[in-house]
């Protein structure tokens, strides 16, 4: 089955990031294709390629992990913008892209789950 | 059928950013070919309501914003009757001509759309 | 369509709301605080066992253990991120965020 990922949250602040990449790597193991994952609004800062958590785990480098086995992982361009967040500063793997990229994503995929607040 | 997605509103405007959000993505993803079906519930009705001026916080009011949307093609909104009324509205207060349905429709037209995004 | 509640229903109405309109036999997901929902004794127990009557209800394992909730409502079935695939499988999901 073809399954898209919409996330709206940021990483740490809430679970959603959390929750959408333990499904993710549950749907992988079950063997479905993930069509993408779509950062949208604070999600966005999930692909912040300086985030250094003293101890913790490092979401940022999960989301790169799923994009380095081929799913398109796609942070929102103009929610970048709104949050000074730099194209230099996407995590390896991650791209940013418009909502062009969501609508592609929603037109492949035979389920779509989006985790948010 | 497959191009369907139903953005299900159901938080109140201005004070987080979602139903801002929502509408950009409507507008976004509108535009490249999927039938867009729009369906406040619960305080995503506040987003409707006439005579919202965000103007003294700088910014742009919703209210202005989803009556422009048929300009956009997307012209599909439906409320849920039960939300509207307990908190004391109705069709009049609103800034658009909208499908009223019940609990049954609201599930109905989730359904037939296939694919949700949440605002 | 597979509901899924994210929230306390202690502290937000999501669950209560999602209730009102899924229709008898959806199923109905918990996960992150939605879980709490689960919880045996809680002030929420009786409309979750009224709505155990109407749709099959899940709680996600990983957000249960995390929160410590051991004592669940009779009926609840507890899911891993396994199962939660499973019904996705099954049902086209409306985030009730």
């Amino acid at each position: 089955m073809k399954i898209g990922v919409l996330v709206l949250e940021g990483p740490y602040q809430h679970q959603a990031a959390d929750s959408a990449y333990h499904f993710v790597k549950a749907a992988l193991a079950r063997g479905h294709e993930i069509v993408g994952i779509f950062l949208y609004t604070d999600g966005v800062n999930n692909a912040n390629g300086y985030i250094k958590p003293p101890g913790e785990r490092n979401i940022a480098e999960r989301y790169s992990e799923l994009a380095s086995q081929g799913i398109d992982v796609i942070a929102c361009t103009a929610c970048a913008r709104f949050r000074g967040f730099r194209r230099d500063m996407v995590v390896e793997n991650v791209r940013l892209g418009g909502l062009g990229a969501l609508a592609d994503q929603l037109k492949a995929a035979d389920r779509f789950v989006t985790f948010g607040d | 059928m497959e191009n369907t997605v139903a953005v299900l509103m159901r938080k109140a405007p201005y004070g987080s950013v979602y139903t801002a959000e929502g509408l950009r993505s409507i507008l976004g993803i509108g535009v490249f070919e999927i039938d867009v079906r729009v369906l406040f519930v619960d305080d995503g009705v506040y987003a409707l309501v006439k005579n919202q001026d965000p103007s003294v916080l700088d910014m742009k009011s919703l209210g202005d914003a989803f009556p422009s949307l048929p300009e956009f093609g997307v012209s599909s909104f439906t409320v849920h009757a039960p939300s509207l009324a307990e908190r004391g509205l109705s069709v009049e207060d609103l800034v658009i001509d909208a499908e009223l349905v019940d609990d049954a429709g609201a599930a109905a037209l989730l359904a037939s759309a296939g694919t949700v995004l949440p605002f | 369509m597979l509901y899924t509640i994210n929230k306390s229903p202690l502290m937000f109405g999501n669950l209560k709301s999602a209730l009102r309109i899924a229709p008898e036999g959806e199923p109905v997901l918990l996960y992150e605080d939605g879980v709490y929902a689960a919880a045996h004794g809680a002030a929420t127990e009786a409309l979750v066992a009224d709505a155990l009557a109407k749709h099959p209800i899940f709680a996600l394992k990983a957000d249960l253990e995390a929160r410590g909730i051991t004592r669940l409502i009779d009926g609840i079935r507890v899911v891993d991120y396994d199962g939660f695939v499973a019904l996705v499988e099954e049902h086209p999901v409306v985030p009730w965020l």
